[in-house]
């Protein structure tokens, strides 16, 4: 390498380092760590003890675990979520891309997802309380008698969906929005000349067009999905009787209130398995419904 | 192949890197540096107790020279916290310890045993100054880690102006005619409830408001054992505390009681107690500067018992201070420690405050001197007649699990019997995998 080469290289690794830095010290090295943290047992007070893969073998097999009960939460939760969000936040986007005001509606759509998520899941928690929320409350005037949303073991993840659907939609709406604006508008003008109604540019032209936009929702929102955990923390704190519990909840169970960080560590590496190969799987067959404009 | 190598060289650095902290290699200490001695000082603390800590710093500094305190306050998971310092050798020179952790604390190997301290230094401290029940959380094979602070024994706090309001007969007097027992406390929970009260709230999350239910099953007044240490086995399921059990289910089933469990997040039972909701809650003195607000009238009892006698026990609510065995400065920390815990440090922290039980004898006076609540020698009575912890759970690391087992019977109807054995089948698994040294 030239004396010229190293120097531009070396300039280029400077302006790098403050990211690089904050990368390999707060995301690749604790990653790292969870990963060999998976294999030992630790308490935070004693030394920590290679285990091999007993962590994992607890999780699945001994029976005793919360894991399958914390997948089975998340997995529900995802089911609760996803289709809702993707279908209320595609329909939205094909609304506000064909009214007045567009700006506006936006912003206010917009605004739950630049809110804090404490601060909403706190309003929500009383929002839905089952003696003195307004949601009871209202359904009480029109004579119906409201549910126990946050307590009742049956109800209490799709309660926790719903206040998670109205928060995100927002976002996605407007990730939807921009791939609809990004249709070429000669396609509607094509399919007018040929007789074409409403309902068959939408799912012959629009559907197509976004797919790449809706494949991109899919995978952030699949993700966020087995992440869920403020909410939960804040809302119902796992319960009642751990059924609110999801897997990041279980993480921080099993490691700070437990003081099992190789369990919760073998959990984090179990999740991380789940997203990716779920995430792998979505892009091989991502190819059969997912069209680029070429 | 050469953006490989460095990528590898990078990810196998961390490895190394992440091998060596675990192998404890790598030590981080702070030193504070100066004319005086600086030692740090740790504790939980709403504002109000904060404030009153600040002053006792300020007392102790004035009359120590010698000495500087650096204070910290930690709102939420201490214990957390604690063990984290613990384990990075960074823990502070002294620190509480509530009886939820303090087994776990003692097994981090890092707390100074204190046996030879007491009678020594300037500051002198006696263990017979205190009640011996006291101890028994924080001393382990013969040593002890911990002083206690204070302590909080569990009582019945309850909504004179509601029993009033029903026509019901006061618990107190129910207490002394010797016909204070499940029934009528049951009765009274009820008729509450119907006219749209909350009866009693079952708090959830520890061992504190289940435990005092377990000793009034008891004519005798005797301590509930939970462990058979010899054996290394859980006793909860046990006939009469399954009696216990099944009576608080009823209670919940028939909606005189309320499970705070099955309560929205954020709604706690001391709350209901304040806004006027709630007729009776067990609570330790720790509520008093809060109920003090109360618009209407309030006292306390103990528990109701099965058989209405007033010889049982209750469950005692505490924290230790302790020191860590790293501590540069063990005299100097120790003499704070004896003067945080003696007669003038605890009155200096519990006189007009009201949030505790001296864990000292000789100055109960504190607590009864106050006229709110009008019954507060029973917070007394509490210290003289109660029992700590069952510590051998927490040290097994069945803690958690079990207490979420419990909820089960509670929340999702399980079958009180069937759970209650499956859980001591659990600790009792527990015992035989973690108890060592008995």
């Amino acid at each position: 390498m030239s004396k010229k080469e190293l120097k531009e290289n070396l300039w280029g690794f400077g302006f790098i380092a403050p990211q690089l830095i904050g990368f390999l010290a707060f995301s690749l090295f604790p990653t790292v760590a969870a990963i060999i943290l998976s294999c030992f047992e630790w308490d935070l007070v004693s030394k920590p003890k290679w285990v091999g893969i007993s962590n994992f073998k607890y999780i699945f097999f001994s029976g005793e675990s919360d894991f399958p009960l914390a997948l089975k939460n998340t997995v529900l939760y995802i089911l609760y979520t996803i289709p809702a969000q993707l279908f209320l936040a595609l329909v939205f986007a094909v609304i506000l891309n064909n009214v007045g005001l567009k700006m506006l509606y936006r912003a206010i759509f917009f605004l739950p997802t630049i809110t804090n998520s404490v601060a909403i899941s706190l309003v929500w928690t009383w929002l839905l309380n089952g003696d003195f929320g307004i949601i009871n409350t209202l359904l009480k005037s029109l004579g119906i008698e409201g549910p126990q949303w946050l307590t009742d073991p049956n109800l209490v993840m799709l309660s926790i969906a719903l206040m998670s659907i109205w928060w995100g939609v927002g976002y996605y709406t407007t990730i939807f929005l921009a791939g609809l604006q990004s249709i070429p508008n000669v396609y509607y003008e094509a399919a007018t000349i040929d007789g074409a109604n409403a309902v068959q540019k939408f799912f012959k032209i629009t559907l197509p067009m976004v797919s790449p936009t809706t494949f991109f929702v899919l995978i952030m929102s699949l993700i966020n999905g087995f992440q869920v955990f403020d909410q939960i923390y804040i809302m119902t704190n796992g319960g009642p009787a751990k059924a609110s519990m999801s897997l990041v909840f279980l993480i921080y169970q099993y490691g700070f209130k437990d003081f099992k960080m190789g369990w919760a560590a073998a959990v984090s590496m179990v999740m991380f398995a789940i997203i990716l190969t779920i995430t792998l799987v979505q892009f091989k067959f991502s190819n059969r419904w997912v069209y680029y404009e070429r | 192949m050469k953006k490989f190598n460095v990528a590898a060289i990078i990810v196998m650095s961390m490895f190394l890197l992440n091998l060596l902290l675990f192998q404890n290699i790598f030590i981080f200490q702070s030193q504070a540096a100066s004319q005086k001695i600086t030692l740090t000082f740790m504790n939980w603390a709403n504002p109000g107790e904060r404030e009153r800590f600040i002053k006792f710093n300020e007392y102790f500094m004035k009359k120590n020279p010698d000495i500087q305190i650096k204070y910290i306050t930690v709102s939420s998971d201490y214990d957390y916290k604690l063990l984290t310092m613990l384990a990075g050798n960074s823990a502070p020179d002294m620190f509480y310890v509530g009886d939820g952790a303090i087994r776990k604390t003692i097994q981090s190997g890092k707390l100074e045993p204190l046996n030879s301290y007491f009678g020594k230094g300037k500051v002198i401290l006696k263990k017979e100054d205190f009640d011996n029940v006291l101890f028994r959380i924080a001393e382990y094979k013969g040593k002890i880690y911990g002083i206690p602070v204070d302590c909080n024994p569990m009582v019945i706090h309850y909504n004179m102006s509601i029993i009033s309001k029903l026509g019901l007969e006061s618990p107190q007097k129910l207490y002394d005619t010797g016909k204070w027992t499940w029934d009528e406390f049951y009765k009274i929970a009820k008729k509450a409830r119907e006219k749209g009260y909350y009866g009693y709230v079952l708090d959830s999350g520890w061992w504190g408001p289940i435990m005092p239910w377990f000793a009034t099953v008891y004519k005798d007044g005797r301590e509930p054992v939970l462990t058979d240490l010899k054996n290394k086995k859980s006793l909860l399921d046990k006939p009469e505390y399954i009696e216990v059990i099944k009576f608080l289910v009823k209670g919940i089933k028939d909606k005189a009681f309320t499970y705070a469990g099955s309560l929205p997040q954020g709604q706690t039972s001391d709350g209901m107690f304040l806004s006027g909701r709630l007729v009776f809650g067990a609570w330790g003195r720790w509520q008093v500067p809060n109920f003090k607000k109360a618009k209407f009238s309030w006292d306390i009892v103990p528990y109701p018992t099965k058989y209405g006698n007033k010889n049982t026990k209750t469950y005692i609510a505490q924290a230790v201070i302790s020191m860590s065995s790293t501590s540069k400065y063990k005299e100097q920390a120790w003499r704070f420690i004896a003067s945080f815990t003696n007669q003038d440090g605890q009155k200096f922290r519990l006189e007009g405050q009201g949030n505790a039980v001296p864990a000292i004898k000789g100055i109960d006076y504190l607590v009864t001197q106050d006229k709110v609540p009008a019954h507060a020698e029973y917070y007394v009575r509490g210290r003289e007649n109660g029992f700590p912890i069952d510590f051998y759970i927490q040290e097994a690391g069945a803690n958690s699990a079990a207490l979420q087992e419990l909820e089960k019977i509670f929340v999702l109807k399980a079958d009180p019997e069937q759970q209650m054995k499956k859980i001591a089948g659990y600790i009792t698994q527990q015992y035989q995998k973690n108890l060592k040294g008995y």
